[in-house]
């Protein structure tokens, strides 16, 4: 493998990265023990008496559930859920004032904007999980649902392509690629996207541990798909065209709770909230005398509502629709009308349709636009 | 295998907001666009250019010409058809106080011209006789326009909701006489609508000096009246040997062709001081609050350019409150205090900045000055 001026390292990590995803998939090419995961079984439970139907009360979730949160779910004859449902949207919501109203009254002093911008996203998490539980619970019958898998595969890779596209640069196809390697609660997540004809590629390591959750192998299996990873990561990305370098350190502190732990009828779902900071060092090809390079510190903050696919006895994967408070990936920012204060938001999907195979489907809209699709391979997830 | 085909639905019609959030109006790029057309009118058989496009057309009929100027020096070309219109006024709003008007070279013919009344101090009138048929060129600036020599001026943003209270701003600027005149990051208006770009050009009256300006996401609305009443978002002009570049970075972002001229004038600019001025800085001085780009990779791009082009100094708006700081070895400031509601907990509250300029040594001097 030769690397050429033009492509870079490009060629032969991609090269690898292929290699990769094909020996993970022949070292988990065993044969399966037959044996299912370990999953509570799921018979088919009526809807309570004197409710209305799933789609009457679904629509209720939507309006006016998005402002009186766990209307769906009281429509359905669940009392108690809609209440845990409301519970959560109105400490979503005063969270959300918490940190809205004293960021506007104080002309977002530079003191507190950061706590409290981090205070509302919370609010946004929590009131979300109230209205989308509320949807959820009464769209999706429990039988229809989701289960987590309550164990991480050691080893998964993934080779993907993304499109962006973003008015400032000229570039719009990237390479994706990346491992998972887990051990116990340890994980290693080296990942890189390259440029596909321009000099534009972002290469980021992480380390993170995981408190408790779904690990991989020699831990137990998780009592559910609720985790807690802290993360240390640190990016390069080399905008070759444009002459800048921007490397990135980072702590991340990220936090899934698995929703039948809130709320038995709301099993299949799941509520995720991370928050973190960044530091950016910017540097340029050939400035000026006297200038060149300069720090600037990064706001972290991820909140997403997911349901989990596949059926209780054959977990297959995930959806979840985030919103990501972080600017300095592809997706970056919204800018107009928003003026680039929000982070982005988008759909982020798995699912596995064999034991080892699956595919990734993503799709995020900030300051770019980002879609793809990745093919994923992983060894065998004991049970 | 089931996935839930109500959840994927709705997945998909979520996936379809997000893209049309993210696809739809790139309103920088419109900008831009429009911003080729300032400058320009054709009538009474006379083809007007001003160049760079450094002043808005705000009437053009037959013999009668009204510009506001966006820089104090300004370029005009006129091509003068057979049969044209002859005696022309020449009327310039928020032009140099000293400016006048004179023809240049020897072009296909001569015109002359004579300084009517000056209606305000920064409102000029001019009659014109042009040859026909010709091509003339006219040249409307200070005496002392081209000397390297030392100057100061003013910059001052985010008026808005403080327009009311504005003239004790200009007030303070005009007890100054050094101030040549004022650079603007914009927040001019609260809503950009005609009305209040209207108002706010009638509280400059008050001013000796003119006030050029790029635009702020305030002023930026849809269809934004902007080049009608100010000219383009973004210019770049020269003053004393001095480069100004004024950048339209009111969404967050900056459109292609507006990166293209950026590249242009700072190789432009050679050896000259460089100063850029843009509403929303590339990245917020206070970090966590994140008030800038919304990509930090087009940051990186702006700030890589400017660095590689050797500017002196960067002027921001946007935060109103008063920053001082640097962006890869640039010094920069942050000076959001016309008069919108401010940053609290800093103890600034309405100001403005002068900055002494030295052609033969860059920036000398950026001091803060109090209103309140």
């Amino acid at each position: 493998m030769c690397c050429s001026p033009r492509s870079g390292p490009r060629r032969p990590v991609l090269l690898l990265g292929a290699a990769a995803v094909l020996a993970v998939r022949l070292a988990g090419a065993e044969p399966s023990s037959g044996a299912p995961p370990v999953a509570p079984a799921t018979a088919a439970i009526p809807d309570p008496p004197g409710g209305l139907p799933r789609p009457a009360a679904a629509a209720l979730a939507f309006v006016p559930g998005l402002l009186v949160g766990g209307s769906g779910h009281f429509a359905l004859g669940l009392r108690p859920t809609a209440y845990r449902l409301f519970a959560l949207q109105g400490v979503g919501t005063g969270l959300i004032l918490a940190g809205v109203v004293p960021l506007v009254a104080s002309g977002a002093a530079r003191e507190a904007a950061g706590p409290l911008a981090l205070t509302a996203i919370s609010g946004v998490a929590v009131a979300s999980t109230g209205w989308l539980g509320d949807v959820f619970g009464t769209a999706v019958p429990p039988a229809a649902r989701g289960a987590p898998e309550r164990r991480a595969p050691p080893i998964e890779a993934e080779l993907g392509y993304r499109y962006m596209r973003q008015a400032a640069f000229p570039y719009r196809s990237f390479a994706v690629n990346g491992f998972d390697l887990r051990h116990g609660g340890l994980r290693l997540q080296p990942s890189a996207w390259f440029a596909l004809g321009d000099r534009n590629s972002r290469l980021r390591g992480l380390a993170a541990y995981r408190y408790f959750g779904p690990r991989a192998p020699p831990a137990a299996p998780a009592r559910d798909g609720s985790f807690l990873d802290l993360q240390l990561a640190l990016t390069r990305h080399r905008l070759g065209s444009e002459g800048v370098e921007v490397l990135t350190g980072e702590v991340f502190a990220d936090g899934r709770l698995d929703l039948a732990r809130y709320d038995a009828e709301l099993r299949g779902a799941f509520s995720q909230l991370g928050f973190g900071l960044g530091l950016q060092r910017f540097a340029v090809d050939d400035p000026a005398p006297g200038l060149g390079s300069g720090y600037a510190v990064l706001p972290l903050a991820r909140c997403g509502f997911g349901v989990y696919l596949g059926r209780a006895a054959a977990p297959r994967g995930e959806l979840m629709l985030y919103y990501n408070h972080r600017h300095d990936d592809y997706a970056g920012g919204m800018t107009s009308p928003l003026v680039g204060l929000p982070g982005h938001g988008g759909l982020d999907g798995r699912l596995y349709l064999t034991e080892e195979l699956g595919v990734r489907l993503e799709l995020a809209a900030g300051a770019a636009w980002v879609a793809g699709a990745s093919l994923l391979v992983r060894s065998e997830v004991e049970p | 295998m089931s996935v839930g085909p109500v959840a994927a639905g709705r997945a998909l019609g979520l996936a379809g907001a997000l893209l049309a959030l993210a696809g739809c109006a790139d309103r920088a790029s419109e900008r831009a666009a429009r911003d080729l057309e300032v400058g320009r009118a054709e009538v009474g058989g006379v083809r007007f250019e001003v160049q760079g496009g450094l002043a808005a057309v705000r009437r053009a009929v037959a013999g009668e010409i009204e510009l506001w100027a966006g820089a104090p020096v300004l370029d005009i070309a006129a091509q003068v058809d057979a049969g044209a219109v002859r005696s022309w006024t020449i009327e310039v709003r928020n032009a140099m106080p000293d400016a006048r008007l004179q023809p240049l070279g020897a072009a296909t013919g001569a015109a002359a011209v004579a300084s009517g009344a000056a209606l305000l101090a920064t409102r000029r009138r001019f009659a014109l006789e042009l040859p026909a048929p010709a091509s003339v060129r006219l040249r409307l600036a200070p005496e002392d326009a081209d000397r390297s020599e030392p100057f100061r001026f003013a910059f001052v943003s985010d008026i808005q909701t403080g327009i009311d209270r504005f003239s004790e701003v200009l007030a303070r600027i005009g007890a100054d006489p050094a101030v040549r005149f004022v650079l603007s990051a914009g927040d001019l208006t609260q809503r950009g609508t005609s009305e209040q770009m209207e108002r706010f050009q009638r509280e400059l009256e008050s001013l000796g000096v003119p006030y050029f300006s790029t635009l702020g996401n305030h002023d930026a609305s849809d269809d934004t009246p902007w080049h009608r009443f100010f000219g383009r978002c973004s210019a770049s002009f020269a003053f004393h040997q001095v480069q100004f570049t004024l950048l339209d970075t009111a969404d967050a972002t900056v459109a292609p062709l507006a990166y293209d001229w950026l590249e242009g004038w700072l190789r432009e600019a050679g050896g000259r001081p460089q100063l850029f001025v843009a509403h929303v800085p590339p990245l917020d001085p206070a970090g966590l609050r994140g008030a800038g780009f919304g990509s930090r990779a087009e940051a990186g791009k702006l700030l890589g350019m400017l660095a590689r082009g050797g500017v002196d100094l960067t002027l921001y708006g946007h935060i109103h409150g008063y920053y001082s700081f640097e962006n890869v070895g640039i010094p920069a400031f942050v000076s959001g205090g016309g008069g919108a509601f401010e940053e609290k907990l800093d103890g600034v509250g309405r100001h403005f900045l002068l900055v002494d300029v030295d052609p033969d040594r860059g920036v000398s001097a950026v001091r803060r000055v109090d209103v309140d």
